[in-house]
């Protein structure tokens, strides 16, 4: 709409006919307080803190009901309006129970920030206040009527943004509750988002609830651990005598990529750190074959002797190196370069969860044809391809229903079974089992499978889309339905994989073929810097373990994954194999290890990953541990005590020490944090440390194809792209994606790590006991 | 397997037909339900979740929005006193009293037996007649103490049934609205005999822009209270639309203070079928709802039996009177909920959500029922209508006073002489309406305040009742014409009981929506209570005007106002009183009541 210009207490503002007047306001730096307004979801005029005056009008109106229009005139602060925002807040404080001293939100309540503000200090209230006892509905949720303020916020983030529609409204008047839809309990996706959004204590969360108070943390933000989406998260850290845990996880300044989003198992599944059959000591296996706790130096010496001794006598072919898909794309690059310059070995792999080397291949010599989650969430029209999104992606179903929701982005869902996202989709293309390497043909026209003109003629219609698809394409089923893409206009890709750097473990060359960026190993003259990089391909998960049976693997390095509950493997096999394994928990893998080192969460560590559409974002160390190390630190550990010179694996000192070491930082507050973002994204930042990720990132950008990033806003807390339309199509070589097992976690579960958060288990455990939530 | 009857299983299979969307058929379909299982059970919900899909918690937030919706069993008959003001007036709290002690039971209580339950309600429109209670749907007014036990004894043998109200006349009243009452016209045939329907006919001839002329000409103001030009509004309309258009009439005849309506519907049910058939013309609709407020069952009876015998005669259906027209008439009730009066909170009610009045704009005209345009007027209005159209419209003006067209349904209440609904031309003396029509304050006593408008408009004093009753001249003396309810307060009331016994029923009735709504009049009910108790400070008087001077205009529906303009009134008019009650002192005009923290 066109532009108007009107006056907000004097200022003359611009906005488009038709925003709403708080809206206008806050984007012109006018803050005008309310309770109910959220942006983004319906709108209810129920608090009437928003209260402005209008010129012209007798009544004091809501700001965030009025529009604006040509040559409006508004006073937003005045003593009318002060009076009426500071009534309000005595009406609400008369039955508010004042418990602040011991209420969650205390210190962070928007009730308390307006009594404050408007100065209703003084309580009006004689009567007898109304006691009603908490209830918990969930492991997640508890709910404390008496401090609801009834701003509805809740309701709608349920209904309208989750499309769970657990919450409503019942009773009438001063009796008026909110009710959960199982009656004394929550049948739901156990989000949490109705904690996040309460304005106050009245929804609090299970796993925070009486811990802390909110200016007992610090906040880091940083990535969530679990799935493949990369939500950022803001942990809540405290100190504790072996370390700093973590008592919250939230998104408190909705900056990130996720805005307002966080599910399950980002809010609640953080727990694992915490748990108690966490590894803190190096452990090694003794003369009578049983684990026993270690020094760091012994075990680290123990380690490193074994593959040296086995990459010297046997040649790095007798060595296996397994990748993780949590850990940063530093030490997933790191230990591909370990392995490949130090170890001498092209036995590589990860757990492939989905085929990312096709996707890679598909898009050789496209630029910009990759959709990132933002992408998604406003894209005009969307076409998924299989997957349950409300599932294994929540923040990817989050960004379509809001799409669809506040921008009227059409989506079309082929899939082979109902999905609850169907609710939200333009038209559907309900596929056999089976059924889905017969869509690329579809869309080209081909009635042969599938028949359902509509759906096709519907979304040959867009002359603008994103494909979404899940795992249930690998090899060449992904390079034919990229390829139908650049046939019509403006086609873009999204491929949907398991965990938090899944994509990262790919993209950074943990595969027995492929360097970063997909380079395969057999190209000429590729990553010519590293010294002594095997020529051939080497061998693959499965045939690593094969060799191990067959006794021809002398070593084993696993970090931060449980292949042997994977693949099933039989630990009777590994007898001739030297295992070292680097995790947080003795999983089955670490069981049959000879050494095992503990290793630090992805919450304890700095670095960056790259989510499943390319987005790239910093990780910052939040928690902290006694006897923990980061992969990355022992990877360097390791090469040392190999005796190696630690600087040719990781850059640092390299002239990377040209920054003035904070002579020219400001004293004011708040500078020197961005003085300390701009001089990391110039590359100014000091890597004084061989410890230091960014280092290794230095490198990764100038050697991995595709990874050029933008720094500063990498640096400062944002996404940044990843163009994976890099690789050389002359390079290209086949998949394999037979290896591609996907993980299918579904809302409480997350691989191996999941078993181990008591959170997640519990919300599983009561959606088993009350789960009736229809899904579709 | 449907846990209802055969019956009422193919009721409701009909009943979600009745509407444009399913979800229309909800509240009624829970009063029904329980109707015949007593109460809303969880399988009750369960069912009518599954008839409506809609999700089980939709289903409960809604049914616990409306009073009359209940969830645990009550006795065979509940017997239901209204302790409202016009009610309470008449020796309500005696009547209360007396059942107690008959039936041994307290408020919400069940009788051993199952045979009884009791319940203090809000007004249910029977203010002229007071006090009222009812027994399930029966009324039963005009009563003393000495009445209780027969009424029981009647119900413990199974013949209950009461007679209609009393008809009141008096000289000076102009009979328009009112014309046909208690001459059987709620039988078509007999309405036909009385000239009815030849309004629409004139109507069908001579188009919609000749209705909205004469709509206009006649000055006919709101009824419902807001007093707004019902041709102007209907002028409101868009000609064009995508969604259908449709008609509303308001029949939650709700404020206390007020019963006009509960005749109109009783005595000349047609007259809202006419002036509902030509409020449709005007606009270009096909479908019109009229909505009864629950207690009003058994005149949702009569309205339907005159729906049935229009569409009979082809007065409704494809082509009325022979037309090329189609109109529908659908009779829906609700189920306990003054808020539902508002507007917009009636349309959400009729689209079976909890009666929340939505954000204005857009406004009715434009964007109304189920997205339509709608018009929306009170039953007397419609009523109106067709006797504006007769007429003609300056002649129907001409009755009445400048710029309030013609007469008005007076519901006179409390303590006169001769309380009962009258007739008279806007304008009409209201010193005169009390102490002439309505035959003065009762037993010679001495005239106190009167409420001129329901129990929303604020009060005056014996020294301000010299006014013409329109909306301007009422609106001048600094109150409002409303719903046109004259209660009349003599000597003997406290006002501080006055004053309570009205906020007690806005708190009662608010929908919770918004803040300052919800806690303001709970929090000047507890304040009145404490204080009529004896337990009031001196700062209390100050408090209590505070907080009505900051939820006027300050809420989100006119609801907020009506609660706090009388309470002002109470509070400035009458501060002596109040003060009278303060260091303990006993109330000096009731018995002294127990501290109750509600």
């Amino acid at each position: 709409m066109a532009d108007v210009t009107f006056t907000v207490d004097g200022k003359k503002l611009t906005a488009p006919a038709g925003t709403l007047l708080i809206d206008a306001c806050r984007k012109a730096g006018i803050e005008i307080p309310a309770f109910c307004y959220y942006p983004g979801l319906s709108l209810q005029a129920a608090c009437r803190m928003c209260v402005v005056r209008q010129e012209k009008v007798p009544k004091l109106q809501t700001a965030c009901t009025t529009t604006v229009a040509e040559g409006q005139v508004f006073i937003t602060e005045s003593e009318e309006i002060a009076q009426a925002r500071k009534a309000t807040i005595e009406l609400l404080l008369g039955n508010h129970p004042l418990d602040c001293p011991v209420c969650d939100a205390g210190g962070e309540c928007e009730l308390q920030d307006m009594t404050f503000k408007y100065g209703a200090g003084e309580s009006l209230y004689a009567e007898a206040k109304e006691h009603r006892e908490e209830q918990q509905w969930s492991p997640a949720v508890f709910f404390d009527r008496p401090r609801c303020i009834l701003c509805y916020r809740c309701i709608r983030v349920c209904g309208e943004g989750m499309d769970v529609w657990a919450l409503g409204v019942q009773n009438r008047g001063v009796h008026s509750t909110i009710a959960p839809n199982g009656g004394d309990h929550l049948d739901c996706e156990q989000c949490g988002m109705c904690i996040d959004i309460c304005p106050v204590g009245a929804l609090t969360s299970g796993s925070y609830r009486y811990k802390t108070r909110p200016w007992e943390m610090n906040h880091v933000s940083t990535v969530c651990t679990h799935c493949a989406d990369g939500c950022k998260v803001t942990l809540g850290v405290r100190q504790t005598n072996d370390g700093s845990e973590i008592v919250r996880a939230d998104n408190r300044d909705k900056s990130g990529i996720n805005g307002d989003f966080l599910c399950a198992k980002g809010r609640f599944g953080f727990d694992f750190v915490e748990n108690p059959e966490r590894l803190t000591q190096p452990l090694v296996r003794n003369t009578e074959g049983k684990l026993e706790p270690a020094t760091w130096e012994h075990a680290l010496r123990l380690a490193a002797s074994k593959l040296k001794e086995v990459r010297d006598s046997r040649g790095g072919a007798a060595i296996g190196v397994v990748g993780s898909s949590r850990t940063t794309n530093e030490e997933n690059y790191l230990l591909q370069k370990f392995a490949r310059t130090v170890l001498r070995t092209n036995n590589i792999d990860h757990q492939r969860s989905t085929d990312y080397a096709a996707f890679g291949r598909a898009l050789a010599g496209h630029n910009h044809k990759t959709a990132s989650l933002r992408d998604i969430a406003t894209a005009p029209a969307i076409l998924l391809v299989g997957g349950n999104p409300t599932e294994e992606h929540p923040l990817l179903a989050w960004n379509l229903r809001t799409n669809v929701r506040l921008n009227r982005a059409r989506l079309y869902i082929a899939n082979s079974k109902p999905i609850k996202l169907e609710r939200q989709a333009e038209a559907t293309l309900r596929l056999r089992a089976h059924g889905y390497q017969a869509i690329p043909a579809y869309l080209g026209g081909s009635d042969d499978t599938i028949k359902n003109a509509v759906f096709r003629k519907a979304v040959l219609a867009e002359d603008s889309l994103v494909v979404v698809f899940g795992q249930e394409f690998r090899g060449q089923a992904v390079e034919s339905l990229v390829a139908w893409g650049p046939t019509r206009g403006n086609v873009r890709y999204a491929f949907l994989g398991d965990h938090s750097n899944s994509r990262g473990a790919a993209d950074m060359g943990l595969l027995p073929d492929l360097l970063p960026g997909y380079v395969p190993v057999t190209a000429p003259g590729a990553f010519a810097e590293y010294a002594g990089l095997p020529a051939t391909s080497g061998k693959t998960l499965p045939e690593i373990f094969k060799a191990a049976g067959k006794g021809e693997l002398g070593a084993l390095l696993v970090v931060g994954a449980n292949p042997v509950a994977r693949l099933g493997v039989d630990p009777a096999a590994m007898k001739n194999t030297f295992v070292i394994v680097q995790d947080l928990f003795l999983t089955e893998t670490a069981a049959m290890a000879d050494v095992v080192l503990p290793a630090a969460s992805l919450y304890e560590k700095s670095g960056t990953v790259t989510n499943t559409y390319g987005d790239v974002q910093l990780v910052k160390k939040a928690a902290d541990r006694a006897g923990v190390k980061p992969d990355f630190e022992i990877l360097v550990r390791l090469a040392g005590a190999m005796g190696v010179d630690v600087k040719t694996l990781v850059p640092f000192g390299k002239g990377g020490v040209t920054a003035d070491l904070g002579q020219s930082r400001g004293a004011q507050a708040g500078e020197a944090d961005r003085h300390a973002v701009w001089l990391a994204a110039n590359n100014l930042e000091p890597r004084l440390s061989p410890f230091d990720p960014l280092a290794v990132l230095d490198e990764i950008e100038r050697l991995v194809p595709g990874y050029t990033l933008d720094r500063i806003n990498l640096f400062g807390g944002n996404d940044v792209r990843t163009e994976p339309g890099f690789v050389p199509v002359a390079a290209l070589t086949e998949t394999a994606p037979a290896l591609v097992v996907p993980a299918h976690d579904a809302l409480f579960t997350s691989g191996t790590l999941g078993r181990y958060s008591p959170a997640l288990k519990e919300l599983a455990k009561h959606q088993a006991r009350y789960g009736g939530l229809k899904i579709l | 397997m449907s846990i209802f009857s055969p019956q009422l299983a193919a009721r409701f299979d009909a009943l979600v037909q009745k509407y444009p969307v399913r979800r229309s058929a909800l509240v009624p379909m829970l009063l029904y339900a329980q109707d015949e299982i007593g109460y809303l059970s969880d399988a009750v919900i369960a069912e009518v979740a599954e008839r409506i899909g809609i999700t089980e918690l939709e289903v409960r937030n809604v049914a616990t929005y409306y009073s009359m919706l209940r969830f645990k069993p009550v006795g065979k008959y509940n017997v239901q006193v209204c302790t409202n003001i016009s009610c309470m007036l008449r020796g309500a709290h005696e009547i209360y009293e007396r059942f107690q002690e008959e039936l041994d039971i307290g408020h919400k209580g069940v009788t051993p037996d199952g045979l009884f339950s009791l319940e203090e309600v809000e007004c249910i429109g029977a203010c002229s007649w007071a006090p009222a209670i009812q027994v399930n749907y029966d009324f039963h007014d005009g009563l003393t103490p000495e009445h209780v036990p027969g009424i029981l004894a009647r119900y413990r043998q199974l013949e209950g049934k009461a007679a209609p109200p009393q008809l009141v006349f008096h000289p000076d009243e102009v009979k328009i609205v009112s014309r046909r009452f208690g001459l059987g016209a709620a039988k078509i045939d007999r309405y036909l005999e009385l000239g009815g329907y030849a309004a629409t006919k004139k109507c069908l001839e001579l188009g919609p822009d000749w209705i909205i002329n004469e709509m206009k000409a006649g000055n006919l103001r709101g009824r419902g209270g807001a007093g707004f030009s019902a041709g102007l509004k209907w002028s409101f309309v868009p000609k064009k639309s995508a969604k259908p258009k449709y008609v509303l009439v308001n029949g939650d005849e709700s404020e206390p203070g007020t019963c006009k309506d509960h005749l109109i519907f009783l005595h000349d049910p047609h007259a809202v079928i006419e002036g509902t058939i030509i409020a449709g013309l005007a606009i270009g609709a096909k479908v019109g709802f009229i909505y009864l407020r629950g207690e009003y069952r058994y005149l949702l009876e009569i309205m339907e039996e005159a729906v049935a015998d229009a569409y009979a005669k082809g007065f409704l259906g494809k082509n009325i009177f022979g037309s090329e027209t189609e109109f529908h008439i659908v009779t829906h009730t609700g189920a306990g909920a003054y808020e539902v009066g508002e507007e917009s909170a009636l349309m959400e009610s009729l689209e079976g959500k909890r009666g929340i009045p939505r954000i204005k704009p857009p406004y009715p005209a434009v964007v109304g029922l189920y997205g339509g345009p709608t018009i929306i007027n009170n039953a007397e209005t419609i009523a109106t209508v067709p006797h504006v159209i007769e007429m003609g419209g300056a002649a129907y003006a001409a009755v009445g006073s400048p710029r309030n067209g013609g007469t008005r349904l007076f519901s006179i209440s409390g303590h006169v002489e001769r309380p009962g609904v009258y007739e008279l031309p806007m304008g009409y003396n209201l010193k005169k309406m009390i102490y002439e029509v309505a035959g003065g304050i009762r037993g010679g006593r001495t005239l106190k305040a009167v409420v001129p408008g329901g129990s929303s408009t604020p009060v005056l004093l014996p020294e301000e009742i010299d006014i013409g009753m329109d909306f301007d001249q009422v609106g001048k003396a600094g109150s409002m014409l409303g719903s046109a309810g004259v209660v009349v307060i003599d000597d003997q009331t406290c006002m501080v009981e006055f004053a309570l016994r009205t906020i007690s029923f806005y708190q009662h009735e608010s929908c919770g929506w918004c803040i300052p709504c919800r806690e303001g009049t709970d929090w000047l009910k507890k304040s009145l209570t404490r204080f009529h108790a004896g337990f009031g400070t001196a700062k209390d008087i100050d408090n209590i005007q505070y907080l009505a001077e900051n939820m006027m205009g300050r809420t989100f529906c006119p609801f907020g106002d009506a609660a706090a303009m009388p309470t002002l009134a109470f509070v400035k008019k009458f501060r002596k009183e109040f003060e009278e009650h303060l260091n303990g002192k006993p109330c000096p005009f009731t018995k002294q009541v127990d501290l109750v923290v509600v």
